[in-house]
């Protein structure tokens, strides 16, 4: 209980860092073309600035800010803000395109916050348990958990698996660059005294997500109208309207953290996942796609229970959720925090910061959102000429903040150019970055396991613990394999 | 697609091939994990998946028909601007960062982001100053005198 009011109070102390994440997140969310990890990637010369507890605060609030913000261009202007909301597209556009804007604004609005609060819930019962029990892991089940965590590269691979893992060893690739964590000995350098340090995952997680995106909608520039949505006018909904609303945002709540949990899946999966099942209980689902209010409360509350969910395994075992998690984790490695139980039991004053902060951060989206409703339309046309140009500018401080080095800002615009060809011809960039992150993770676990075992590689197979994650390890490659598999056949 | 496919298959396949070539000057360990181990078995891996994607990509030929149906013409010319403004990005950025270091963060930013505005289809040129000139004085006050960061100044002067 304690611990509860300190986390608390801590946020309370540090309002601006959650106000500036959580305000942040939805205008990113909301602009389409910027996603929370681009978010993530812009507050990153922030980041490097302040304490720990403040930038885990300020990161979820982005999280979760830009999951809901996803929503509001899909209502207005049918084009998803982040992949995520892309199912709320099918309801929230025809209800608003019937002047009802603000009424399914603070749908989404209402259904995101329940979504956020019950995953943070959940985040909060579940994360120290599982923490508890990653202590008595040792190197080799460690070892067999980075294993596990790169075959989310399968998963996170758009639609070629082969594809997606060839990025994934692409990001192995170069982390294997620098100095080899055994002896220390200059590897892959090929003579090249800055490679010696290796690729600095700044510029890097710059180039791939933020660059690349620039570059990406430079592309596009000019090449489709979206017929706007001029008008807002904040409408609530009625009593009636929201009591038939609670069990479908109860239920898709839940189903969206359950997902959140499970490593590589995400928001997209859970919000379609959601709608479905929402449209499957419903006593008129020839109502769904026409602008019904489940068809938002659904998708909404499914996607923002992610947040939660993907939380708990980066937070306790350091393995990625999300796509949007796995930058998060860069970033936290970035200022010296390591996601992992031992982060729960050194440093628990971060971790009650942080729980206090998302459950914050889930009412500070439902006043934000439904205070600012009508302002909505004019975020959405924010000229492309002064918003890209200026994110180009924080990408630039970013990359150079990190290392006051003007290299590393050359390295993040190169890598933003492999980045938008890797986008442009199907090479998706999150496995790149799970490898880049997880590759170094695995190589010195493995490390530690055969030292201990005196080069006795059986021991990366005698504990059950190790066996369990091999096979959640086929099994999610199996799964992945097989999911794309059937969207081929299906054409 | 499937040409352009065999091209990054055969590129990164060589890289494999020269990270894995590479692993021989490692040196050698006998206690716990041998240095060499890891880097090749990712090299070997990246090395099959790349020979994977080129012979899927010989052997896809729906994706062919596809491409020949597709035809040229319009989405072509798109393409080429698309990939002109996106050069020409690159190359704006990367200007930037050749005199950054000599001219200062100051002097080299308003023109940086008065060329992107530009390339992004900005055409008024109050606009483009206000916003250049506006912006990185905002970004210097925030880095500079807030964060302390050292950003770079003029050896010029």
């Amino acid at each position: 209980m304690q611990a509860a009011i300190e986390g608390i109070l801590y946020v309370v102390t540090h309002f601006p860092f959650l106000f500036i994440g959580v305000a942040g997140g939805i205008l990113v969310g909301a602009l389409p073309g910027l996603s929370g990890s681009t978010g993530i990637i812009l507050l990153l010369p922030f980041l490097l600035y302040v304490e720990p507890a403040e930038a885990l605060i300020m990161m979820s609030g982005m999280f979760c800010g830009s999951m809901y913000g996803g929503s509001i261009s899909a209502i207005l202007i049918s084009t998803p803000g982040t992949p995520s909301a892309a199912a709320t597209v099918l309801d929230g556009y025809p209800l608003a395109k019937q002047g009802k804007a603000g009424k399914a604004l603070a749908v989404s609005t209402i259904a995101s916050t329940a979504g956020g609060v019950i995953s943070t819930l959940c985040l909060i019962l579940l994360a120290p348990q599982l923490a508890r029990l990653a202590l008595k892991f040792g190197p080799a089940e460690y070892f067999a958990l980075m294993i596990f965590g790169l075959t989310i590269m399968a998963s996170v691979s758009a639609s070629s698996l082969l594809k997606g893992l060839l990025s994934g060893f692409f990001g192995l690739l170069l982390a294997m660059v620098g100095l080899d964590p055994t002896l220390g000995t200059p590897r892959f350098t090929f003579g090249i005294t800055r490679l010696l340090t290796g690729f600095s995952m700044v510029p890097v997680l710059i180039g791939l997500f933020a660059f690349s995106e620039v570059f990406a909608q430079l592309a596009e520039l000019g090449k489709k109208a979206i017929p706007h949505v001029e008008k807002v006018r904040s409408s609530l909904p009625s009593w009636t309207e929201l009591k038939d609303l609670i069990p479908v945002i109860l239920g898709s709540s839940l189903l969206g953290t359950i997902i959140g949990i499970i490593p590589g899946t995400g928001g997209a999966i859970a919000s379609f996942m959601a709608y479905n099942e929402a449209r499957r209980f419903s006593k008129h689902p020839e109502t769904f796609g026409t602008g019904e209010l489940a068809g938002i409360a659904a998708p909404e509350s499914a996607n923002n229970g992610t947040t939660g969910g993907a939380m708990i395994p980066m937070l306790t075992l350091g393995i990625p959720g999300d796509v949007v998690t796995a930058v998060m984790l860069g970033a936290l490695l970035l200022i010296g925090v390591r996601p992992g139980p031992l982060l729960f039991s050194q440093t628990p004053h971060i971790i009650h910061a942080l729980f206090a902060g998302f459950m914050i951060a889930q009412f500070l989206i439902l006043a934000l959102g439904l205070i600012t409703i009508p302002l909505f339309p004019r975020v959405l046309k924010v000229p492309v000429g002064i918003l890209y140009p200026i994110v180009l500018a924080l990408c630039f401080l970013g990359a150079y903040s990190y290392g006051n080095s003007v290299y590393d800002m050359g390295l993040a615009i190169v890598f933003g150019l492999l980045g938008y060809f890797m986008k442009k011809h199907g090479f998706a960039a999150a496995p790149t970055i799970l490898g880049l992150i997880l590759g170094p993770m695995a190589e010195r676990e493995l490390g530690r396991a055969l030292i201990i075992s005196h080069g006795d590689w059986t021991v990366l197979f005698k504990s059950p613990i190790a066996l369990l994650f091999y096979g959640l390890a086929i099994f999610s490659v199996w799964y992945s394999f097989r999911g794309i598999h059937r969207a081929r056949s299906k054409g | 697609m499937s040409k352009l496919n065999i091209l990054y298959g055969t590129s990164t396949a060589i890289l494999a091939v020269v990270f894995f070539l590479s692993t021989f000057s490692l040196p050698s360990e006998q206690r716990g994990l041998d240095p060499r181990v890891y880097p090749r078995f990712v090299s070997l891996c990246f090395f099959a998946l790349s020979v994977g994607l080129v012979t899927s990509s010989v052997r896809s030929r729906k994706e062919k028909e596809k491409e020949k149906e597709k035809g040229k013409g319009f989405k072509e010319a798109f393409r080429s601007a698309a990939l002109q403004r996106v050069g020409g990005m690159f190359l704006v950025a990367l200007g930037y960062v050749a005199i950054i270091d000599t001219v200062g963060y100051l002097v080299a930013t308003p023109p940086f982001l008065a060329g992107s505005m530009v390339l992004f289809g900005e055409r008024r040129v109050w606009r483009i100053l206000l916003v250049s000139l506006l912006s990185t004085a905002i970004l210097f006050w925030l880095f500079r005198i807030i964060f302390r960061v050292p950003l770079p100044v003029s050896s010029l002067w």
